[in-house]
């Protein structure tokens, strides 16, 4: 006889299981209609795979698990998928989710089954999957996939399989019958684990009141190494936590698995579900229901497909509505009432209770807590439940906390026992649930203020970035006006020299250049005066934006906010003016530098200058606009001053200040794209490339756009791969240790997104790049061979944007795997390996964000 | 010596005071020494409480500014997102009365997040240069998305939206999310005029 | 049938307050069956009195916070509170005292600190405490077992002496041996045993029998697991532990462990009085801890204290240690290591 312990507490309600047990097990009848839930299991919902109108078959996968932690679910009869969309489900809440609805065609047609039949020598993977494959969840109520489970050996040294038989909770008889009914099969079951998980011993618990059960399993279990052991009756001793203690003596430690104390504990309709599955292929599409209540007049075990509506099996059990006080899904104890009966049964249903109101009578209401401590005697846990019941009312979770509330098991003993009937687990519910939002809501702010500061990182260092490039710039400048002026001092030279002797020119100076050389110096004398012009607006404009934001934040009075926004206005238009003016500068300069280009390269430039331009009138538009949209804020905020709504006002001030902003940038923007376009033009109206040349540049540059943009794409994806993992991640791993990976994943993420930000950047230089690479000829000697330059230079960087954009998918992928890694093992033992992966993909993503930034680099040099 | 202190009894007094004086001194030098609390400063404690929306409401550019106002004597009911539970946790740490929230109560606590129509949106990228907390992808001419998870709710991107294609959506409860309620508790039926005394023990 | 939504568990013990009560107030009966029988109809007045105070005092403060006295009235507390109140009491106590013990127990005790389940301190026991302070001879005189006199009070001079007429009381009263112990002055133990011939003797018998009766009683509420055995047992075994020592030490300056044990108040208090769930210490270590403090308070205040019984003021004394021995006193719980002790915010 095996030495068994005990643990704390436990009650001992009436059983009332024979109601149930008069039957054998029969089928339920076949269901017109089946309603599957997506999530009928603890992780990520399962993706469907059948779309509405798909014939099916019972037994085929209709939704495949999503993620680690997930399990597929199968058609549970023959027919026609009508529906996939939100049905109500049973829960707690009574509220609805996404199912997918089959009707059936009666015939109830299966696939084909292919079983593990040399389950015996077949090696574990192959078993695993094929667990994996069937969909089994834990039967028991939690609903865990199994297959998850029973890969703890990767992780754990186990010694100890228990299987858990005990079906404590009163009503439900369910595993018994089972038991009564496949008690071979159970055996089988059993030692399919076994061979999973190798453990020393594999003990299956049963209470003492299941006498048939018991004798059915040890006859079956002869032979074999598997031991019954029989346990005194008590509730909640099916609790895993509990029957472990009472089987091995050990305690799961609070916070831990079994797997920790080298335990694996499954149910015992679980075992059976997974025996049929390997020998027989048989995926899970029914499970076993105790249908029980004084309500029903027929109390009995049915085995019922998945998916069934409750209400089919009601009527079929003769329940009476008039009598019945409740309908619980589930035991007495642990089960939730339903709030309809148009839900299907579902994988962890394993009981539906009816019961009168004799039975069980509406709620008595709430009396004060005498503190008599019985709820303290008969708590599993060891808790005290009333000084949580105090901590949880006043809403002190922190202490509720410290007083272990996460140890409780809602075993519903202390309720059950309490004098004052105290819906204690209710109680602990609301402060668990409080306590799990609270920290969500703790881990979200966190993550925010990162990527908050991140941000403002990344904008100051943006901002460094520009002021280097435009000091850059003016120094260039400064550069090349000195060198024109020597030029010019050189040419004015050769004309004197050439109205006197023209002796000293050598060859290469004909009037005719000299005198274009002077027109295209007068355009460029009267460009430069409107762009000096342009710069003074501009810094007017600036100031008088600055102006109305000190305006505002001294709240200076309406008027003068008037004045200030007018001037604002007028800046701003005196700006557009003169870019105009630019713009038709710039035309009439192209028009006559063009005399000397051939007719179609005339063309080809003022296409392109024209395109140009327009991108410019655009970007004037877009910022014309977004002032606008300032002024209207601004408006607004005048009239909310009145009725002294600050508050408002303020925010519409914040805005208006953004959209200001915005307004700058786009018009820096505008600034300068018709300097680019003025460079552009002149410079390719003189040059002597062919046509030929130029299209094939063109043609070159919109290749490169177009793979520059399916590499934008593709990190895209990435982001939304990384995204969804991590949607995965959240979903399926409650354990916190997960969210320090995926803060990490979250910075990934975020670079990765500054890869796809870069390629635009990329794709908007490209139109520079593409403009310049045809000026370029003019300033060197062949067209041909420096456009050829130009591709080559475009292409490498190109190339380096490409594998940028593989180096940053690649840090996602391994931050999903490392994700992945995270949800097998699901507790915190091994998290460094985690931390490591998700540090190699930041690393990756970095790596990939310095790529581009070369790409930028380069990009630059061919416009320079 | 003991003849000079009964002669001089005021001096001896003196002299006695200031020997205990500074015994008391140097111990309560030690002390201080020797038991500093290692505080967070201030700011960085009012920061742990604000909500990190980073939405800009209390009229400072994110949260750690508030927190910084705050510990200049800024008022503490300035944070709508943040709730009631937020400026009273701030009441507490500051040790300052609570004051009603100053803004509209219908919003105040209202978990929101912002959703694009995604048909409508023209790729502007304004609501992505307004996100503080980089919450938005998407590209120029490109369809932009919120990514749920990181949106803190703050509502800045939805002004700044040419084609206002951006909406705050209350984030619904779900099967998921859902949660039991607290039990009324005994004398339900009395709530109306309950006495102070009545609200829980603990 | 409705759908109700309603939070597991569906089933509960057949067991609410009024009926745990309403236990305890039956587990009194063989103690006052006792009483009666051996001291008169006093204790049985007491108890009817005080317990129709106590209803109508309960009644008149509920409406006057704005409830509905029928539950509160429905779950036996302030009936049990009264009851225990004129146990307490020397029999034949004048009505005022009963009344004003009443009021005392009822609002001030308990209502007035939020009704049932709120109150620190053990409502019957503070009215107790301030009418032994207030009226102290009235306390200290209690009647002599009745088949001591030849002249046993009827029930209509009992009701006369409740009722305005206390010096019938006198004719009957006498110190209890507690307090006869107490005021021994000088004298030897033995030689107040000798001196005191038929005390031993009868009053003793009398004394011993209704805490007999008393321990029955507990022990049916400890059988019907109404509490657990730890606080009658660390009260009584410290009080016995304590005084066979002292006994033990010099027999003839302190009480014998018999007299501790079986005479005042002390099975009284150890099962009905220190079990009070709501003023008593709630893990079992805490129970012990708590019932173990009330034993040897008792015995110190009756040993060296001006009073001759000192069961009110030990439980007091506990009630206020008891959230301090809770907090001390938390149970290791499922899957850890170490029980925690108190809190702390650190964690």
């Amino acid at each position: 006889m095996r030495s068994l312990w005990d643990f704390h507490g436990g009650i001992h309600p009436d059983e009332n299981k024979q109601q149930s047990l008069q039957q054998p097990l029969a089928d339920a009848p076949l269901p017109k209609k089946v309603v599957l839930p997506l999530q009928q299991h603890i992780g990520a919902a399962s993706e469907p795979i059948v779309q509405v109108g798909d014939k099916v078959k019972t037994g085929q996968c209709i939704a495949k698990a999503d993620g680690f932690v997930s399990a597929n679910i199968h058609a549970s009869i023959s027919g026609t998928v009508v529906a996939i969309d939100e049905q109500p489900i049973p829960h707690p809440s009574g509220m609805s989710d996404l199912c997918i609805s089959i009707e059936s065609d009666g015939l109830d047609q299966w696939v084909d089954l292919t079983p593990v039949t040399d389950w015996q020598t077949a090696d574990t993977e192959t078993l695993i999957q094929a667990i994996a494959k069937a969909g089994i969840v834990g039967l028991g109520g939690a609903g865990f996939p199994t297959a998850v489970k029973a890969r703890t050996r990767e992780r754990h040294a186990i010694d100890t399989l228990v299987i858990n038989a005990a079906e404590c909770e009163p009503y439900i008889t369910a595993d018994d019958i089972s038991m009564q009914t496949y008690p071979e099969q159970i055996i089988i079951g059993a030692q399919i684990l076994c061979q999973l998980v190798n453990p020393s011993s594999c003990l299956i618990g049963v209470e003492d009141n299941k006498s048939d059960a018991i004798k059915a399993l040890q006859k079956a279990a002869q032979g074999t190494h598997i031991e019954v052991v029989v346990i005194p009756t008590k509730y909640p001793s099916g609790g895993e936590k509990q029957l472990i203690k009472i089987l091995t003596g050990r305690e799961v430690p609070s916070g831990g698995l079994p797997a920790d104390i080298g335990v694996v504990c499954q149910n015992v309709g679980t075992t059976l579900a997974i025996a049929q599955a390997i020998t027989l292929g048989q995926p899970l599409v029914s499970r076993v229901v105790t249908l029980t209540g004084n309500a029903f007049t027929r109390r009995q075990n049915l085995q019922v497909r998945l998916g069934t509506p409750i209400h089919e099996l009601l009527a079929y059990a003769g329940y009476n509505a008039a009598i019945a006080s409740r309908l619980v899904m589930g035991g007495p104890m642990m089960g939730f009432s339903l709030l309809s009966d148009q839900l299907p049964v579902v994988k962890t249903t394993n009981c539906i209770l009816a019961p009168t109101a004799q039975e069980f009578p509406d709620p008595e209401p709430e009396n004060p807590c005498i503190r008599c401590g019985m709820c303290e005697q008969a708590c599993p846990a060891e808790l005290l439940p009333q000084q949580l019941h105090w901590f949880a009312k006043a809403q002190e979770f922190e202490k509720a906390q410290l007083f272990n509330l996460f140890d409780c098991i809602e075993c519903g003993a202390c309720a059950y026992v309490c004098p004052s009937h105290i819906p204690l687990v209710q109680y602990y519910r609301f402060a668990k649930s409080e306590i799990r939002k609270e920290s969500e809501e703790a881990k979200k702010a966190e993550r925010a203020k990162i990527r908050f500061e991140q941000r403002q990182a990344r904008l100051e260092r943006e901002e460094a970035e520009k002021v280097a490039q435009r000091e850059a710039r003016m120094a260039a400048a400064a550069a090349a006006t000195a060198a024109k002026k020597a030029a010019e001092a050189s040419q004015s030279t050769n004309l004197d020299s050439a109205t006197g002797t023209s002796a000293h020119n050598t060859a290469a100076a004909p009037l005719a250049t000299a005198s274009h050389a002077a027109t295209s110096q007068l355009d460029e004398a009267a460009l430069k005066k409107l762009k000096i012009q342009r710069a003074a607006a501009a810094v007017a404009l600036k100031k008088a934006e600055k102006a109305l934001t000190e305006a505002k934040d001294n709240g200076v009075d309406v008027e003068t906010l008037n004045t200030l926004d007018q001037q604002l206005n007028a800046a701003q238009q005196k700006l557009n003016t003169i870019d105009q003016q630019l713009g038709k500068e710039i035309s009439p300069a192209a028009a006559t530098s063009s005399a000397n280009a051939t007719a179609s390269l005339n063309a080809g430039a003022q296409a392109e200058h024209e395109k140009a331009l327009k991108q410019a009138k655009i970007a004037a538009a877009a910022s014309k606009a977004a002032v606008k949209k300032a002024e209207k804020a601004l408006i607004h905020a005048r009239e909310n001053e009145g009725v002294e709504e600050i508050s408002a006002k303020e925010q519409a001030l914040v805005i208006a200040q953004n959209l200001a902003q915005k307004a700058a940038e786009k018009l820096e923007a505008l600034n300068q794209a018709p300097v680019a376009a003025s460079v552009a033009a002149p410079s390719q109206s003189a040059s002597t490339v062919e046509a030929n040349s130029s299209d094939t540049g063109q043609a070159e540059y919109e290749k490169a756009l177009k793979q520059a943009k399916i590499a934008a794409a593709a990190s895209k994806a990435a982001v939304k791969k990384a995204e969804k993992a991590l949607i995965h991640a959240r979903e399926n791993e409650g354990a916190e240790e997960i969210s320090a990976k995926e803060q990490a994943l979250v910075i990934a993420q975020s670079l990765a997104q500054k890869a796809a930000e870069k390629l635009e950047a990329l794709n908007q230089t490209p139109v520079a790049a593409s403009v310049a690479a045809p000026s370029q000829p003019a300033s060197t000697v062949e067209a041909n061979s420096s456009a050829e330059t130009g591709q080559a230079e475009y292409e490498k960087a190109l190339k380096q944007a490409k594998i940028a954009a593989a180096a940053s998918k690649a840090a996602v992928k391994k931050a999903e795997k490392a994700l992945a890694q995270a949800q097998e093992k699901g507790d915190a033992t091994e998290i460094d390996q985690c931390t490591d992966a998700v540090n190699s993909a930041k690393n990756k993503a970095e790596a990939a964000a310095n790529k581009l930034k070369q790409l930028t680099e380069a990009k630059a040099a061919i416009v320079e | 010596m003991t003849t000079f202190f009964s002669q001089h009894p005021v001096l001896a007094a003196v002299l006695g005071l200031l020997l205990l004086a500074l015994v008391f001194g140097a111990l309560l030098g030690y002390a201080a020494i020797r038991y500093k609390v290692e505080g967070n400063p201030i700011v960085e404690q009012i920061e742990s409480l604000l909500p990190q929306t980073q939405c800009g409401q209390c009229s400072y550019p994110g949260c750690r500014p508030y927190a910084e106002a705050i510990a200049n004597g800024e008022e503490i009911n300035k944070c709508p997102p943040g709730g009631e539970s937020t400026m009273i946790a701030l009441a507490d740490l500051m040790g300052r009365d609570p004051v009603p929230l100053d803004a509209d109560p219908d919003t105040i606590g209202m978990k929101k997040v912002a959703f694009i129509r995604e048909d409508e949106c023209i790729g502007c990228t304004k609501c992505i240069i307004a996100c503080p907390v980089d919450a938005i992808v998407g590209a120029t001419k490109l369809m932009h998305t919120v990514i749920e998870r990181d949106c803190t709710g703050c509502e800045l991107c939805v002004a700044p939206c040419p084609v206002d294609c951006m909406d705050m959506l209350p984030i619904e409860t779900t099967a998921k999310t859902w949660s039991w309620s607290i039990p009324q508790g005994p004398n339900a039926r009395f709530q109306a005029n309950v006495f102070a005394t009545d609200g829980g023990q603990a | 049938m409705a759908f109700i939504r309603v939070s597991s568990p569906h089933l509960h013990r057949p067991l609410s307050t009024h009926q745990v009560m309403r236990y305890v107030i039956l587990a009194t009966l063989p103690g006052l069956a006792t009483l009666t029988y051996l001291f008169g109809w006093g204790s049985l007045i007491n108890v009817l009195l005080a317990s129709a105070f106590g209803l109508v005092f309960e009644a008149i403060v509920l409406k006057m916070r704005k409830r509905n006295p029928m539950p509160a009235l429905k779950d036996n507390s302030a009936l049990l509170t009264c009851v225990l109140l004129g146990l307490a009491l020397p029999p034949l106590a004048p009505w005022w005292m009963l009344a004003t013990g009443s009021f005392v127990a009822i609002v001030i005790a308990k209502q007035l600190y939020g009704g049932l389940g709120n109150n620190p301190f053990n409502p019957a026991m503070v009215a107790y405490a301030l009418l032994l302070i207030a009226f102290p001879v009235e306390m200290t005189q209690w009647i002599s077992p009745a088949r001591l006199l030849e002249h046993t009070p009827d029930l209509v001079s009992s009701l006369q002496a409740v009722f305005g007429h206390p010096q019938i009381a006198d004719a009957f009263t006498m110190a209890t041996p507690l307090d006869g112990f107490k005021h021994k002055g000088e004298l030897m133990a033995d030689e107040y045993w000798r001196q005191n011939a038929f005390m031993p003797e009868k009053v003793w018998e009398a004394w011993a029998l209704s805490s007999i009766a008393f321990m029955l009683g507990g022990l049916f509420l400890l059988w019907k697991k109404i509490f657990t055995w730890h606080i009658p047992v660390a009260f009584l075994g410290s009080l016995g532990l304590l005084s066979l020592l002292a006994y033990g030490a010099d027999a003839s300056n302190f009480a014998s462990p018999m007299i501790h044990l079986f005479s005042g108040a002390t099975m009284l208090g150890a099962f009905f009085i220190a079990t009070d769930p709501v003023t008593a210490a709630t893990s079992n270590k805490g129970k012990l801890w708590f019932g173990a403090g009330i034993g040897v308070l008792v015995f110190v205040i009756r040993t060296w204290g001006n009073y001759p019984d000192a069961v009110a003021f030990s439980v007091l004394l506990m009630n206020f240690a008891a959230p301090l021995i809770d907090y001390y006193s938390q149970p290791r719980s499922f899957g850890h290591k170490k029980p925690r002790k108190g809190i702390k915010h650190d964690a």
